[in-house]
């Protein structure tokens, strides 16, 4: 569903130039729950921009839903991230003069979905995460856990194939952390979406099938390195 | 474009909320008075076209007007020739002279109005479609009498001063004393009536009459009517030529009223030239305020625009967003222009006596002007926010 091969990215900062990411190969497959954990600065955001269609690699290439994604146009690649990608940020990102349910509705409006009918299945889905008695507050209104709940609906609202959430637990306390987080592994079993998280948190990251690691701008699959270090 | 309704609702309230705040508001006020002078500019020139055009379609089409140039480069023109005109040119079928003598009307001794006395001959009546009320007009018959034909305020206004029956009355006018013969029928007339004369506040005598008792009588004016089947501009070419050859020091302008309207049509010019640029000046400093505006809006806005390009929005999409709360602000400046434009208009007409209408051209190009402003200094802001790098975007403040 999702296929990195050889991703590079390189920033140029002056006259040096910096390799981030030194060849990344990586397969998402529908349904698959991954952690990416590394040190600050490692890339782990930069990688996460790549998939989600927002930045685009120095070279490599990048596969989604069965299409080369490097030639697209921006019109292309708008439309492209607004069917396949949801994006949880750990800042929420929600549009704050927009009400919970307003917030979980753009994403369809911008596919062309009448209001009506992206306010419906924006209910809908406001419901399943629990926030059905929220919808028209607004983001300053809700709790920090209660935001990252309407910023997860809005990620879903558009069934994506799969949810990129940017260290979604790194605002809130562990408790309010800890209900995302199974509020995110449950979304992943019963809607069957693919979720991939960046996080620095080990107790995340183990709440996962599949873990990895970014280090020294390569990434590292979990099993792999824990083989390698022998660590359970 | 499939989503264009969606987006156009979100800039729509985003546009709102912008309202509100107070520098942006000042900046619709200037747009507002642009818009306002090109409302009130349109609708006064529209308002006094149709005008002229009403009064002159009153009096024919077929009037043709022989302005009587003064001054002491040319000759003066004599009252024979200025009478035998109406007998002499079969492209004319009734022509008066027009001398205008003292001013000043008193009756027993009281003002009954402060115009000046008008010299014409019985043609007169029919040319300025002048009707009696009671008594009747002057007639050529009259020539060198002292009998004069009053109009409607002139008759009230010697019913003020006490006497019941104006008909018979005498006025004094500049030391000679006339008895009224005629009173007119009221009719309500504005400023800027083709034959300069308002015929309620008027007093009318015999042209030779006028001619005598003023001190340096002058005609200024001749009106006359193109005889049936004669083309008006024909008429107005002919009646020149005729005066070509009969006075030739004489300096005239013969003009059909068509002309005539077409010349108040270029004084009108000069209004419009002031507040076009009145206008153009605000449009101007308005609209670069609202590109401010729009400037702070999209670098306050950076993080929005990151959101909403990760959900889905295309450059496009952003960029249309903005150009559409860009036109909606300069359009409620518009709206504004247009109500205060339009009580202009009103304020303008009242003045002048003419009838004011909002004129249909004058909503189309005041909201079309502020939606074209709107476009114009919203495309930068635009583009700018539609250029922004999403990942840079989503970092910002
Ligand atoms: N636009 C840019 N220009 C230059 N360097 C950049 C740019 N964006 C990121 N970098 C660099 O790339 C590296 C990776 O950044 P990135 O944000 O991906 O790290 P991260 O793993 O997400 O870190 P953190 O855990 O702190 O969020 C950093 O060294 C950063 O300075
Ligand atoms: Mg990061």
């Amino acid at each position: 569903m999702l296929e990195l091969a050889d991703i590079r990215k390189s920033y140029r900062l002056g006259p040096v130039e910096v390799e981030v990411l030194k060849g990344i190969d990586l397969r998402v497959d529908a349904g698959d729950l991954m952690s990416i954990m590394g040190p600050s600065g490692s890339g782990k955001s930069t990688l996460m921009n790549i998939l989600g269609l927002l930045g685009r690699p120095t070279s490599g290439s990048y596969r989604l839903g069965g299409r080369d994604v490097s030639t697209m146009s921006d019109r292309e690649l708008s439309a492209f991230r607004n069917e396949h990608i949801g994006f949880v940020f750990q800042s929420f990102n929600l549009l704050g003069h927009l009400t919970a349910l307003e917030n979980v509705a753009l994403p369809l409006t911008y596919r062309g979905m009448g209001r009506r009918q992206a306010g419906r299945r924006a209910e809908e889905i406001l419901e399943k995460v629990a926030m059905g008695d929220r919808l028209d507050h607004r983001p300053d209104q809700l709790s920090g856990g209660q935001k990252q709940r309407v910023a997860i609906a809005r990620a879903l609202a558009g069934t994506p194939s799969v949810v990129l959430a940017d260290e979604p637990t790194g605002a809130l306390d562990s408790n309010t952390a800890d209900e995302v987080m199974q509020l995110l592994i449950r979304l992943n079993r019963d809607e069957g979406v693919a979720v991939v998280i960046i996080t620095h948190d080990p107790v995340v990251s183990l709440l996962c099938r599949r873990q990895s690691l970014i280090r020294d701008g390569m990434l590292l699959d979990g099993s792999a390195e824990m083989a390698e270090s022998g660590a359970p | 474009m499939k989503h264009t309704s969606a987006v156009f609702v979100d800039s729509l309230r985003e546009a709102l909320r912008c309202l509100l705040r107070a520098r942006l508001r000042s900046m619709l006020g200037i747009v507002g008075i642009g818009i306002a002078s090109v409302i009130a500019m349109v609708s006064a020139g529209e308002i006094a076209k149709a005008e002229a055009r009403r009064q002159f379609e009153a009096l024919g089409t077929d009037i043709v007007t022989v302005r009587v140039a003064g001054g002491n480069r040319s000759a003066k023109m004599q009252l024979d020739d200025a009478l035998a005109l109406a007998g002499s040119l079969p492209e004319i079928s009734a022509a008066s002279p027009v001398v205008t003598g003292a001013a000043g009307f008193l009756h027993a001794g009281r003002s009954v109005g402060s115009g000046s006395m008008t010299g014409v001959t019985e043609a007169y009546a029919d040319l300025a479609k002048l009707e009696v009320a009671r008594g009747r007009f002057l007639s050529d018959l009259d020539a060198g009498r002292f009998w004069c034909v009053v109009g409607a305020k002139v008759a009230d206004a010697i019913r003020k001063a006490g006497t019941l029956d104006p008909l018979a009355a005498e006025l004094e006018i500049g030391g000679h004393f006339y008895r009224v013969v005629g009173v007119l029928e009221r009719r309500e007339e504005a400023y800027g009536s083709p034959l300069n004369v308002r015929a309620d506040e008027a007093v009318f005598v015999p042209v030779a009459t006028a001619w005598r008792v003023t001190r340096n009588a002058r005609i200024e004016t001749i009106i006359a009517r193109a005889a049936p089947g004669v083309h008006h501009e024909d008429a107005a070419t002919a009646v020149a030529a005729w005066f070509k050859k009969r006075t030739p020091r004489v300096g005239l302008k013969a003009v059909s009223a068509k002309q005539l309207i077409a010349q108040m049509e270029a004084q009108l010019g000069v209004m419009t030239l002031l507040l076009g640029a009145i206008g153009s000046i605000s449009l101007i400093v308005g609209g670069i305020g609202v590109m401010n505006v729009m400037l702070i809006s999209v670098s306050e806005r950076r993080r929005e625009i990151g959101v909403r390009r990760a959900l889905g929005a295309s450059r496009g999409d952003i960029r249309r967003q903005f150009l559409i709360e860009s036109v909606i602000l300069t359009l409620t400046g518009g709206l504004v222009g247009l109500a205060v434009g339009s009580a202009a208009t009103w304020g303008i007409c009242d003045y002048s006596g003419w009838e004011f209408f909002v004129s249909t051209l004058s909503v189309v190009i005041g909201l079309g002007v502020s939606s074209a402003v709107g476009v114009f200094f919203g495309l930068q802001p635009a583009h700018q926010a539609s250029r922004l790098d999403p990942i840079v975007a989503l970092q910002g403040e």
